[in-house]
């Protein structure tokens, strides 16, 4: 897996796309279901599934991995502002960043990016 | 040596503390800054007890008043965390006040104390959410704490979805 992270619209889709020499097949996680990102070549905003999906994010995130470990991801960073008041924005913000942990830590490559610019950091 | 670990929510910069931590000889020393209130306060500090149980560390439980002058000499600590400790010197009290003096002079009073200081802080000002006044200046002392303390430091990493970056310094473990 590759994994691409970056605050909001810091360039991340557009340097995803630039990996594949062909069009790859995309799951855009705010409109599509776990099974589509099963088998996608790119994953688009995967913090929107776990938005949708909280309660099992760990869980889909390790099936994921299993399952599509040549997928490209691209994941917003949301884990840097206060704490939400409200549980479920929490709990939101922790399955995101356990979620992240886990990709990243099977990934081959993970990149930052800023401004548009891709540090790999791993 | 101190060492500074920052990162926002969920991001392994306590694992990493705890792993460094881990490594040295002698007397280990975890420092809670936790307030325990609030919901999901229980939660965490359970979670956390549960990672650091088997450690050998011995744990300091601070809420509301943070005496590093309390500490015993001569060991490796790590305190966690700078937003707690933040919030516990500006608001606890019968009227806000301004955090930073305090939270430097404790954690240069833990410094010379202890021959290993880790500390875990937090990143917390990229959520781009306006906030009030209050919530707003509680960020903007992290942010100043932060930078006082990563000059402050040997070691400054910044955690993001378990990977440590090193920003200055080296990772001591």
């Amino acid at each position: 897996m590759i994994l691409i992270i970056g605050g909001e619209a810091q360039g991340k889709r557009t340097f995803a796309s630039s990996l594949f020499d062909k069009e790859p097949i995309i799951a855009d996680c705010s409109v599509c279901e776990p099974k589509d990102i099963m088998t996608a070549d790119l994953i688009i905003s995967y913090h929107e599934l776990i938005k949708r999906y909280t309660d099992k994010a760990e869980e889909i995130t390790e099936e994921l991995c299993k399952n599509n470990p040549e997928a490209v991801i691209t994941l917003n960073e949301i884990g840097c502002g206060i704490i939400p008041i409200e549980k479920r924005e929490r709990e939101y913000r922790e399955a995101a960043g356990r979620s992240g942990c886990i990709i990243a830590e099977r990934a081959k490559e993970v990149y930052r990016l800023f401004c548009g610019k891709a540090t790999k950091i791993k | 040596m101190i060492t500074l670990i920052a990162g926002g929510s969920k991001c392994g910069k306590s694992a990493l503390a705890e792993k460094i931590l881990s490594q040295y000889s002698g007397r280990k020393l975890y420092i809670a800054a936790m307030q325990p209130f609030g919901e999901g306060a229980d939660e965490i500090i359970a979670r956390h007890r549960l990672m650091r149980s088997g450690k050998g560390f011995e744990t300091l439980e601070l809420c509301k008043s943070f005496t590093p002058e309390a500490f015993p000499t001569d060991c490796a600590a790590m305190l966690e965390d700078i937003a707690n400790l933040t919030a516990n010197e500006m608001f606890t009290g019968e009227t806000v006040r301004e955090p930073f003096e305090h939270v430097m002079r404790d954690i240069k009073t833990a410094a010379e104390r202890t021959n290993e200081l880790i500390i875990v802080s937090n990143s917390v000002g990229c959520d781009g959410i306006p906030y009030p006044k209050e919530t707003a200046d509680y960020i903007r002392s992290i942010g100043r704490i932060n930078a006082a303390l990563a000059a402050l430091s040997d070691n400054v990493i910044e955690c993001v979805f378990g990977i440590p970056l090193v920003l200055k310094g080296i990772i001591p473990c």
